[in-house]
């Protein structure tokens, strides 16, 4: 009874309201509906402005088109021996501790018997027979891939691992999906793809080899703000390191005194987190294949412009080189905040990211919470008695409609500082709903109170008269002509 | 109480309605020739068709099932002599030469995903307005060259389309396909999954789309998020020899290049065809 009586008041209906609310955000936000103006207003603008723009100890190593066609003979995908070759001049000339090899290996078979371009010069993949003639040899890649994992190998490899696709046998069945059915209504996504079939490096070389998976998520606009630390395969396990990961946990060096790293690293955390995105390339002292590998045949050097001087010196020792593909046939070219980016130069990105802590978004719950809170604030300056006392109504609507959503927005920017993302555009919408309803309630409210009382002249004097406490026949005779006279002036 | 249990009720009672399949009610809707039913009926326009075959000694005839709202063709010949394991027997009336068919009306055409729960109510609209699509990902790492779909001329029947020609190339898998107007000026594009097998029709619905040119994108369904294009024109069953003939021979030209021009340049001139082609369907 008391419940009923309290959903019929007006503090009552407005909890009714926000609560609805807060569902109806939650919605629209879960559903991406709000995806565009979040991003251009929100996290965008965010990334940019805090972007890190001194130079890292990552370095990238592109294979540009130039390469591709001069070294690779133009030929997809890149020659297996062409690749090692450029994996130990990067180690002879570099020095780092840590290479990652972010170029699509899957086709290295352990019979295949390469055939280099002629171009890189490298010694033929044969074996003298018992009658002395040449023949291919079979073992040939695998020796080669065995050289670079071996524990006297100075430097360590981690290559990359194409996922491939789900088989259709493998998706979840109808009662795995109904367990998942609250949470599917909650957040509106479908059925996820976490596992995967992999390609895997150690069934073409050893087990010892190290590898990871680069695999990003992809926003709803099609760009790439997100990497993951862990990524579950197929079949089911622990989940597998992203190739991100998997470098920073190759590289001793840069995790030995790194304590926030480690602490997420003893979270196990599986969740999407947002890329702190350099503005400049040059973060990540890029060069070219051609800079590393033998000079071709015939070729003059180029004499160093100033500027690639400066680069030269600008070059701190480099810990952790990536070796990608920049060249139109990689295929690697993706949308992020900042443009397009080629896959090595993301990859780059997301082990700074892994490296120096990214940013977590807020899970839905907080979200919602947050929204709630909001709401509660608009409740509280349309509702309290104390504020409508000194602050005039023209004042509460300002405050309402502008310092909420303002200070949603100051909290989001101290969190982002912190390494937290709250988006507060979904906030902004609810406020903005909210606030528009309570300030029909009130008009509403006081509507009713206008009708409810005799608000004329006469009526006014009436109550003045009583509550002065006057005799009230004779008065109550003398207002109801005076009454009449009113009206009649009117 | 009662007042708001009652529609709801009403309501619930007339999903249940929709849900349960109606008896497979065939109607004639065009004929040419003399056909028969399983009954040995002589059929006529908007005469019923029984049992599960029919026979006839030339022309076509097009049913419709009421149930599905879907219609078929049947042409004589393309009909054999011998009938299907379903036709049990030749019934009498029937003369020897009259070819027969399964009378079956495909409710949807091949390989197509639908998302209704219903047999006649396509709820997608809603259902992708209710949930967000699967979430996407890319690989990065540079991967080479990949199978891609092909410039082709595609068939578009009503609202169906057979894609088979573009994907040609690629393997067995089910895809997430995209089209999307070349020129920007037909419209949104409309996407949709298509299970693809190599060397076999596969037709998916693409209501609303217009005869003209398209940008095709499939992507591995569960994979990448990448997807390869195409050009590809849609013609209408009218335009579609004539079409297809002279393309054709723009493949051929391209194909007698050999290895002397690359890739892209026999995609330019496959491209250049397609929208030669497409202008002149349009009047252009």
């Amino acid at each position: 009874m008391m419940l009923k009586r309290f959903f019929r008041s007006r503090i009552g209906r407005s909890f009714v309201v926000l609560f609805g609310l807060a569902l109806f955000t939650h919605f629209l936000d879960s559903r991406g509906y709000l995806h565009g103006a979040q991003m251009a207003l929100g996290l965008d603008p965010m990334l940019q402005v805090t972007a890190p723009s001194t130079p890292s100890e990552i370095g990238i190593v592109e294979i540009t088109e130039d390469d591709y066609r001069n070294y690779f003979c133009g030929q997809s995908p890149l020659d297996g021996r062409g690749v090692i070759a450029l994996v130990e001049a990067v180690r002879e000339k570099l020095h780092p501790a840590v290479i990652g090899v972010d170029l699509d290996t899957s086709d290295w078979k352990p019979g295949d018997i390469p055939a280099p371009c002629y171009k890189l010069d490298l010694p033929p993949c044969t074996h003298k027979t018992d009658k002395g003639e040449n023949a291919a040899d079979p073992t040939c890649m695998a020796n080669e891939v065995r050289h670079l994992v071996t524990e006297n190998y100075p430097t360590k490899v981690v290559w990359a691992e194409i996922p491939r696709e789900i088989p259709a046998e493998h998706r979840l069945k109808w009662y795995e999906l109904l367990a998942r059915l609250p949470k599917f209504l909650w957040t509106g996504e479908p059925e996820e793809s976490k596992v995967l079939q992999l390609q895997t490096v150690a069934g073409r070389s050893p087990d010892s080899i190290v590898w990871g998976i680069p695999r990003f998520p992809l926003d709803l606009d099609g760009v790439v703000r997100k990497y993951r630390r862990r990524i579950e395969v197929e079949p089911s396990g622990p989940p597998k390191d992203s190739l991100p990961h998997a470098l920073a946990s190759a590289c001793e060096a840069c995790v030995r005194d790194n304590r926030a790293w480690q602490e997420e690293e003893r979270r196990h955390s599986s969740e999407d987190v947002i890329l702190k995105f350099a503005t400049n390339k040059s973060v990540f002292n890029p060069k070219d294949a051609n800079d590393l590998l033998p000079p071709l045949p015939g070729a003059t050097k180029e004499k160093p412009t100033q500027a690639n001087i400066e680069q030269a010196l600008s070059i701190r020792p480099l810990t952790i080189v990536l070796i990608g593909g920049t060249y139109n046939g990689a295929r690697d070219i993706y949308r992020t905040p900042l443009g397009e980016m080629p896959g090595v130069q993301l990859l780059a990105q997301a082990l700074e990211t892994d490296l120096h802590e990214g940013i977590s978004e807020t899970s839905e719950y907080n979200k919602f919470c947050a929204d709630l809170l909001a709401g509660l604030g608009v409740i509280f300056l349309w509702n309290s008695k104390i504020v409508s006392r000194y602050v005039p109504l023209k004042r509460i609507f300002s405050l309402t409609l502008f310092g909420i959503p303002t200070a949603f927005l100051l909290l989001s920017l101290y969190l982002f500082h912190h390494r937290i993302w709250l988006d507060s555009i979904a906030i902004l919408v609810g406020v903005v709903i909210h606030q528009v309803y309570e300030e029909f309630d009130k008009i509403k409210e006081y509507t009713e109170e206008i009708e409810h009382k005799d608000c004329t002249i006469a009526g006014l004097k009436k109550r003045l008269e009583e509550s002065r406490g006057a005799e009230p026949q004779p008065a109550s005779a003398s207002a109801v002509s005076g009454s009449k006279s009113d009206k009649a002036d009117e | 109480m009662r007042r708001s249990v009652l529609p709801g009720l009403c309501f619930v009672g007339m999903l249940v309605m929709a849900t349960v399949p109606g008896s497979a009610q065939k109607i004639v809707l065009s004929i040419d020739g003399n056909w028969w039913d399983s009954n040995g009926q002589g059929l006529g326009f908007a005469s019923r068709v029984n049992g599960p075959c029919v026979f006839g000694d030339g022309g076509l005839l097009q049913v419709a099932d009421a149930g599905t709202k879907a219609a078929e063709t049947f042409t004589y010949d393309k009909m054999t002599s011998a009938c299907p394991s379903s036709c049990t027997a030749r019934p009498s009336g029937v003369p020897a030469s009259a070819h027969c068919h399964d009378a079956t009306v495909p409710a949807a055409a091949t390989g197509v995903v639908r998302a209704s729960l219903l047999p006649d109510i396509n709820l997608r609209p809603i259902i992708d307005l209710l949930f967000r699509r699967p979430q996407m990902y890319i690989v990065a790492a540079a991967r080479g060259l990949e199978d891609e779909p092909l410039e082709a001329v595609l068939s578009l029947d009503g609202s169906e389309v057979d894609v088979s020609a573009a994907l040609q190339p690629l393997p067995t898998a089910t895809y997430l396909w995209t089209l999307d107007p070349v020129d920007g000026g037909m419209g949104g594009g409309t996407s949709g999954k298509v299970s693809w097998q190599p060397s076999q029709p596969s037709k998916v619905r693409m209501p609303g789309v217009a005869p003209g040119l398209y940008r095709l994108t499939v992507a591995v369904e569960g994979g990448e998020s990448e997807g390869s294009q195409a050009w590809a024109l849609l013609s209408s069953p009218a335009q579609y020899p004539a079409d297809t003939k002279e393309f054709r021979q723009a493949v051929e030209i391209t194909q007698s290049w050999g290895e002397r021009v690359d890739t892209s340049g026999k995609r330019a001139l496959l491209r250049a065809t397609l929208r030669s082609l497409a202008d002149r369907d349009a009047g252009k």
